[in-house]
């Protein structure tokens, strides 16, 4: 059987394509460059930081406000290389903090908060497969060690390269390596195993 | 290639968008060896069923609203621009940041002074910053050149480099633990409490909330996302100059150089007193070093330049992020026998000291350790002189002369210059640090005895 490496591709334009439709030119510094970002990430923002918060309407807020600032800032970063890596670094520091500010609010994805999620290109039948779709995953993902989980997260849920995923983080390229080597290796066990909840 | 080596860069097949140039090895291997084939489609598989079957899409209306409010913020930005009577000033700094740019990319180096901080300093603060707002706890060991003791602000030239640890946990209620040899202090999100060994009695404290005052120049480096805010101000300021440069480390890797330069803050034109007595009060030199690829700090060192060259004072050996912390870092077992500074209520105010000039309150303070009033005494120290190792030493004290007061540096009080004769025989001759920044405008002796 021959090995299928775009096998994984999720109709999301990947970072290099994104990259190569924002014509590569570092943070944007004029509205024109950012309205083509917006163009570009907004949908993979947006999914990160709803499979991070739960919420669809606070995914959005927080993307607002984390590409607002983009803008608002733009001259500080001008020097920024890879836009990426930091916008998506940005909105998890972003996610954490209304986590924390919204402390009761839940930070999981929880069906009870469909009612929140109703907007015309998202349908409710939609919101209740991706959510309990995501849901399932998070049950998988949970078995594992919390930094592998995050590699594999990212890699699978967000489709990010394995060198963006070792900027997000902060670390070396080899441990986002190993961490999603070992992460998957558990994973396999853990899919095979006959577990009640594991379908 | 064999299996091993198979298996060990497998994961390289499983990324986003694999180079095809360093995936052709692995891909041949996998067309000849039918049992790593298999082991790479188990991985896919197990991808395949974690990979959502659909993904959430984006309001319309979100683009719209970010739009909007980008439309705002530049309508906002012109206005002010056009309010600002020296707008057209802009021109000319543009002009100049144009040369400074051609400066930077001919050098490969960046240097600011006095107040014009480039993006590069910018981009490697707010990168720092980014990284650091996601961190839970941090762990920074040091040496610094101060007393054992002594307050975690001062130092002391003449001293060697002692270790200092420092631990801290980010959350809604941080906690902190800094230590040398004679001096603790753990913030546990409620209180900080400080426990001194200055020879005899142990001497406790406790505050509400978290006291920075206990470690102002060190708390900045517990709270880098602070820190680098303070560092972006000073490098705006006049009286820092900023240099960033790239260089490779000594572990291969391309690391970002952040060196700030400030001069003295605090006034000495009546004494150089306090000057070098701590970083802040002196002529420093920080030097951050921080990876260049994932932007975290990986070093501070501080430099304190004197006319015999420059003295390193302060330098990081480890800086550990999120790693477990036990929680009984952040409590501070204070034995029985500690001496309590603040426990008492609200002082009595037995004498009202607030007319008095600097020299009589240190005539008048003396005057009561020379008749051990204690009583009185407490008013002038809280409750410092409820310790009994200080009150054996200088109960009884005779005054041999009391010198003019003066002000150095950034401290809020007087200096008052005394000779002393202890109940031992002993001389002392020192300087008295009293302070009436208080409401009442009470006088309090505050060190230097």
């Amino acid at each position: 059987m021959p090995v299928m490496l775009s096998e994984y591709s999720s109709g999301f334009p990947t970072d290099s394509q994104a990259s190569e439709e924002t014509g590569n030119c570092g943070w944007p510094q004029t509205l024109d460059e950012f309205e083509l970002l917006v163009d570009n990430v907004l949908d993979r923002l947006v999914w990160y930081a709803f499979h991070t918060l739960g919420n669809a309407d606070d995914a959005e807020d927080v993307v607002q406000e984390v590409l607002v600032r983009v803008y608002a800032d733009r001259a500080k970063r001008r020097n920024v290389q890879r836009v990426m890596p930091y916008l998506y670094r940005m909105v998890a520091n972003a996610c954490r903090e209304r986590c924390r500010r919204d402390r009761n609010k839940p930070t999981a994805i929880e069906l009870d908060r469909l009612d929140n999620i109703s907007d015309e290109k998202n349908g409710l039948q939609t919101q209740i497969t991706i959510i309990d779709e995501l849901q399932w995953i998070e049950h998988l993902l949970n078995q594992l060690p919390a930094k592998q989980a995050e590699v594999i997260r990212l890699r699978v849920i967000d489709d990010l390269p394995l060198s963006d995923i070792a900027q997000i983080l902060g670390c070396l390229l080899p441990t986002v390596k190993s961490r999603l080597c070992y992460g998957l290796r558990k994973l396999r066990q853990i899919v095979s195993a006959p577990k009640e909840g594991n379908r | 290639m064999n299996c091993r080596s198979f298996r060990k860069r497998q994961v390289e097949l499983l990324d986003a968008c694999p180079d095809p140039a360093t995936i052709a090895d692995l891909l041949e291997h996998i067309a000849e060896c039918s049992k790593c084939a298999q082991e790479l489609r188990e991985a896919q598989t197990v991808m395949a069923r974690i990979t959502p079957s659909q993904k959430l899409r984006d309001s319309s209306k979100v683009k719209e609203r970010i739009m909007n409010s980008i439309t705002d913020l530049n309508t906002t930005q012109q206005t002010d621009a056009y309010r600002r009577p020296g707008y057209r000033k802009l021109v000319h700094v543009g002009i100049f940041a144009a040369f400074l740019l051609l400066a930077i990319v001919a050098t490969g180096r960046f240097t600011s002074r006095n107040g014009s901080i480039s993006s590069p300093v910018y981009v490697t603060l707010a990168q720092a910053s980014e990284f650091v707002r996601g961190v839970k706890t941090m762990h920074i060991s040091a040496r610094m050149r101060t007393i054992p003791q002594g307050h975690f602000d001062c130092i002391d030239l003449n001293a060697p480099l002692i270790p200092v640890e420092m631990w801290t946990q980010f959350g809604d209620l941080a906690m902190v633990r800094i230590q040398k040899q004679h001096r603790k202090i753990v913030a546990d999100g409620k209180s900080t409490t400080m426990l001194m060994q200055t020879g005899g009695t142990p001497l406790a404290a406790k505050f509400d909330g978290l006291a920075e005052g206990c470690f102002s120049t060190l708390a900045p480096l517990l709270h880098p996302d602070t820190l680098f805010e303070r560092e972006s101000k000073a490098a705006e300021s006049s009286d820092s100059d900023v240099n960033v440069a790239t260089e490779f480390g000594s572990d291969g890797r391309e690391k970002t150089i952040l060196t700030i330069s400030a001069k003295a803050q605090g006034d000495f034109s009546e004494s150089d007193y306090l000057r070098n007595k701590s970083i802040i009060e002196s002529y420093n030199i920080r030097i951050y070093t921080f990876d260049a690829q994932t932007s975290r700090c990986e070093g501070v060192q501080v430099y304190i330049r004197t006319g015999h060259g420059n003295v390193l004072v302060f330098e990081t050996t480890k800086i550990e992020y999120d790693i477990p912390l036990d929680p009984s870092l952040f409590r501070l077992n204070v034995p029985k026998s500690a001496t309590w500074l603040n426990e008492s209520n609200e002082t009595e105010v037995v004498r009202d000291t607030s007319s008095m000039q600097p020299d009589e309150f240190a005539q008048e303070f003396f005057d009561t350790l020379s008749r051990s009033d204690w009583q009185k005494a407490r008013q002038f120290s809280e409750s410092l002189l409820d310790n009994s190792d200080l009150r054996k030493m200088f109960g009884g004290l005779k005054i041999i002369s009391i010198g003019k007061p003066f002000r150095s540096g950034l401290y809020p009080g007087w200096f008052v210059p005394y000779e002393i004769q202890l109940k031992s025989g002993q001389v002392r001759k020192h300087n008295l640090a009293i302070r009436n920044d208080n409401p009442k405008r009470q006088w309090i002796w505050d060190g230097g005895l």
